[in-house]
């Protein structure tokens, strides 16, 4: 099957008038800055450009160019790349990616109100933050392998000169998304998957190009680079490594990098059915883009395509997650199970066997129970990260607490399951046995002050 | 805006000297003879008049008017009013013309040769004549507003010169440049091998100007320079220098100046004593460090010599093994690195259609390719070719007497120069063809590319004139497409 998006610029769009700021031509260099400083002095105005002159400063390129100019100086520039603009690198895409000049409006992302400031001491990220300036130098240049050098300048992402609106795309289905066309041309880490281990070749995006959107993401997020140290108080902030977790060969894992391990018939139901929040309609074949969970925060009513631009820029959910997802706060007793918590698994999931008592989309009997009928069941406190803590209804990470894989787990389970350190174990014992999919499992563990000693469940 | 965008060379302007018709005027050849010893000289009364002058100079007219007797098609083979040349085999002058241009600016693809385009008028050019903005000259802002001539750039008695271009652009009183800010006292600070590091102790800035290049290399957190190349004199063999900023543990601070008046670059290399008038020592500041290399022959040597400035305009390299030390004295500033004529038909140096985007080899190949003596610590004269990068590895220094801030070495675009307005810039050094130098962007004269589009249409920084081209040789930034290939 092939996904791909069925967005595109409408006519209409495209053929807009183009609103330009003043100011923001004069920083591409597209107005004298005596317009600027005028613009500066009195009240607001734009320069109303036809779109039929409009020429995409992100190429292609004849061979006497004209877009250039919109971004460089040859000699008067004012930041490294030779940019018309100072650092950082946003304050120049952000002259046109305002709202006013290129219909893709970037800056209103990093702008809004409502976003919660990024704070590494609790690893919560709201952003890629390229609003700053950083340590940047060229992608195109290894700055990531085996050293800590953590930042994100735009073109960290995108390369200027290449961009499109192509939209990303899985065929035949199965194999990985492909980099969306403002990723073209961007640097990042080809991956050689042993079992349980990883070989990275960069990639320097030019000469080399990137193939698969993860190839990107990898770049940072991956053991090629230098993570941050673990938290051993707060495993649920640990930065792992994606390479690692994503690596096919591993016993489970959303599938980014090749289909999934679960191509059971209830796996099959539980993608197509239905949720408040479903946007993907993947199969048990299909595999998933890294921006599908991890993209800016959705309008209430947008519906993207899977292969859509969807850009990890900011999101007011933490992780820069697209919807919603409660994992480390535990439920407070009382608390009643409600869809939006985990409205990120619905992108993909039904609701059905965690909403409802129906097990027809689950291989798991007990999701229902777990989420909605221990409301009152245990007295510890509400931190994933504390064993023996949970006092009400469970969530989602609690037993599966890695999400992206259980590939840096001990027990290796299949269905994503790795237990949260809440949960304790008994008599020394922390166990799921699981002999198939649905049929005779049984856990070992204490949670939310309840023991289960080998018990079986439907 | 008047402009005066690039005091770039590769052009053709042969100064006339009023012989009109007869024989085309070639440069260092015709009225621009640079021979010695005719005590019967007629050539004189071309341009001059020893009582009815006209202009300065005892010109016997304007200066610009002069040199179009010839330069206008109608003496000379090169019409720098229309950027042709008429020569057999010719096409568009290199660096346009003052009034139109026939370059084809339509492409610059991958460096390849282009037809002779069209004459058209251009859309930009340097002023001769006229005050106009000479883009990154003085010590801040955007440029300084200076009054070119002809011969600003070109020697019209000849100097052996291409072009007859003078070591360093000048005019004397017509060239009017910010006052000068001396260098009080440079003391060696180390000697490496054959290099030799001078630190500059004073807090003022100080100039000099261009002939060879110079490396100023930093070694300590006090190190500061603006991002300049400076030149020096050589004798007739190897005194270099290159700029290398990124060296600098900070690359801040400093002033750019000029040397006013413009002393010609000169250097006497007397067996053990060498004095040097230095150029483009731009921005040179207290704690810098100088170092100079490949001096040669040994008996030049400065081991362990001292380089004092004498005057704003040059300083003195004595050798103190010798304990002596020499002034003044004079020698034909960068001969040695700017072609010259010598056997060599005008022809070998029209830029002509075919070989237009090779800006350095001058059609110098095979039995052409220029010489020029080289005289040894001995006094051996020898006859020593002229490499075809000798021309482009000077020439942005060049340019760089007045457009000073624009100049920039390898590593340039990612390093802040400190200067607001030109804080990142492209390399522009580089000696090699088809690599970044003035004259692989931009021409001399005046071009006839048209500026279009939505950004290249619109006024720059410094200028904010909408549709300047900047003396640029292709038509909107297809200059960058040259080497960028994107």
């Amino acid at each position: 099957m092939t996904r791909q998006s069925r967005q595109t610029v409408s006519p209409a769009r495209a053929a807009a008038v183009r609103l330009f700021s003043v100011a923001a031509l004069a920083a591409a260099g597209l107005v004298a800055p005596a317009a600027a400083a005028s613009a500066a002095s009195g009240a607001p105005s734009a320069v109303v450009l036809p779109a039929a002159n409009f020429v995409s400063p992100h190429g292609p390129y004849s061979t006497t160019s004209d877009q250039c100019a919109s971004c460089h100086r040859a000699h008067t520039t004012k930041s490294s790349a030779l940019l018309v603009d100072s650092a950082p690198q946003s304050k120049l895409c952000f002259s046109c990616h305002n709202g006013l000049g290129s219909t893709l409006n970037v800056a209103t992302q990093y702008s809004n109100p409502d976003l919660p400031p990024n704070d590494p001491t609790t690893a919560s990220y709201y952003t890629h933050d390229a609003t700053k300036p950083t340590v940047h130098i060229l992608a195109s240049s290894d700055e990531f392998g085996g050293v800590t050098n953590r930042h994100t300048e735009c073109s960290d992402c995108h390369d200027p000169h290449e961009g499109s609106m192509v939209l990303s795309t899985s065929s035949p289905d199965g194999t990985p998304w492909t980099p969306a066309g403002p990723n073209t041309g961007t640097s990042g880490l080809a991956v050689t998957n042993g079992s349980g281990t990883q070989a990275y070749t960069f990639l320097d995006g030019t000469k080399q190009p990137i193939t698969a959107e993860y190839q990107l993401c990898l770049k940072c997020h991956s053991g090629y680079t230098k993570l941050l140290p673990k938290d051993p108080a707060h495993p649920s902030r640990d930065s792992l490594d994606a390479g690692a977790e994503f690596n096919p060969t591993g016993t489970s894992f959303h599938p980014v990098e090749a289909a999934g391990t679960n191509a059971s018939p209830k796996m099959a139901l539980s993608l197509s059915g239905a949720s408040p929040y479903k946007l993907w309609n993947l199969t048990t074949s299909s595999t998933v883009r890294c921006t599908n969970c991890h993209a800016n925060g959705l309008a209430t009513g947008a519906t993207p395509a899977a292969g859509d631009d969807l850009a990890p820029h900011a999101s007011t959910n933490r992780g820069i997650l697209l919807r919603n997802y409660r994992d480390r706060g535990l439920k407070p007793n009382g608390e009643v199970y409600a869809d939006a918590d985990f409205a990120l698994c619905y992108l993909c999931h039904t609701n059905e066997p965690f909403a409802t008592s129906s097990t027809t989309a689950t291989n798991f009997g007990g999701h229902f129970k777990h989420l909605n009928q221990i409301a009152t069941t245990g007295s510890g406190g509400l931190s994933i990260d504390t064993i023996g803590d949970g006092q009400g209804n469970a969530i989602c990470s609690e037993c599966h607490f890695r999400t992206h894989s259980t590939a840096t787990t001990t027990d290796q389970y299949r269905g994503l399951v790795a237990f949260a350190p809440d949960v304790e174990a008994v008599n020394g014992v922390l166990s799921w046995t699981s002999p198939g999919a649905g049929s005779g499992d049984t856990c070992t563990l204490k949670c939310h002050g309840k023991t289960h000693n080998a018990l079986s469940y439907p | 805006m008047r402009r005066l965008a690039f005091l770039g060379v590769g052009s053709a302007v042969i100064l006339g000297l009023g012989v009109m018709g007869a024989t085309p005027a070639f440069a260092d050849n015709g009225p621009h003879v640079a021979s010695a010893g005719n005590t019967t000289v007629d050539r004189c009364a071309g341009c001059h008049r020893a009582h009815t002058a006209q202009a300065s100079y005892l010109l016997k007219q304007d200066q610009t008017l002069l040199c179009q007797t010839c330069h206008t098609g109608l003496g000379a083979s090169t019409d720098v009013v229309d950027g042709v040349s008429t020569a057999t085999g010719a096409g568009a002058l290199r660096g346009g013309g003052f009034m139109k241009a026939t370059i084809n600016t339509t492409s610059g693809i991958n460096k390849l040769s282009i037809a002779v385009g069209p004459s058209q008028a251009v859309t930009s050019k340097h002023d001769v004549g006229v005050a106009g903005w000479a883009w990154g000259g003085g010590a801040t802002g955007a440029g300084t507003n200076i009054t070119l001539q002809c011969g600003s750039c070109h020697d019209p008695h000849g100097n052996g010169n291409y072009r007859i271009l003078r070591p360093v652009p000048t005019d004397g009183a017509a060239l009017v440049l910010p006052a000068t800010v001396g260098v009080t006292s440079v003391t060696q600070t180390a000697v490496s091998g054959t290099t030799y590091t001078y630190a500059v102790v004073t807090a003022a800035a100080n100039t000099f100007k261009v002939t060879d290049p110079v490396s100023f290399v930093g070694s300590g957190a006090a190190d500061a320079i603006i991002g300049a190349t400076v030149g020096t004199v050589t004798d007739s063999t190897h005194f270099t220098v290159s700029a290398k900023s990124i060296n600098f543990a900070s690359v801040t601070g400093g002033v750019v100046g000029y040397a006013d008046p413009l002393a010609i670059a000169s250097a006497v290399g007397g067996g053990v004593n060498v004095t040097y008038t230095t150029l483009n020592l731009h921005g040179l500041t207290t704690g810098q460090k100088v170092t100079i290399t490949g001096l040669t022959p040994a008996g030049l040597n400065v081991t362990a010599a001292v380089i004092s400035v004498t005057s704003p305009t040059t300083f003195t390299v004595a050798n103190t093994t010798a304990g002596t030390s020499t002034t003044g004295g004079k020698l034909s500033g960068i001969a040695d690195a700017l072609p010259v004529a010598g056997g060599v038909g005008d022809l070998q140096r029209i830029y002509t259609t075919t070989n237009y985007w090779a800006v350095d080899d001058h059609n110098y190949t095979g039995a052409n390719v220029p010489v020029t003596t080289a005289t040894s610590s001995t006094g051996v004269v020898t006859s020593v070719a002229i490499a075809p990068t000798a021309f482009i590895a000077n020439i942005s220094q060049w340019c760089s007497t007045c457009h000073t801030r624009v100049m920039a070495g390898s590593g340039a675009w990612n390093v802040n120069s400190g200067d607001a307005t030109f804080k990142f810039k492209h390399r522009s050094q580089n000696g090699k063809e088809y690599s970044p130098n003035c004259i692989q962007c931009h021409v001399a004269h005046g071009t006839n590319a048209a500026m279009g589009g939505l950004s290249s249409a619109v006024g720059t920084e410094i200028t904010g004139t909408a549709g300047d081209s900047f003396l640029l040789r292709v038509d909107s930034r297809g200059t960058c497409n040259m080497c960028h290939n994107l």
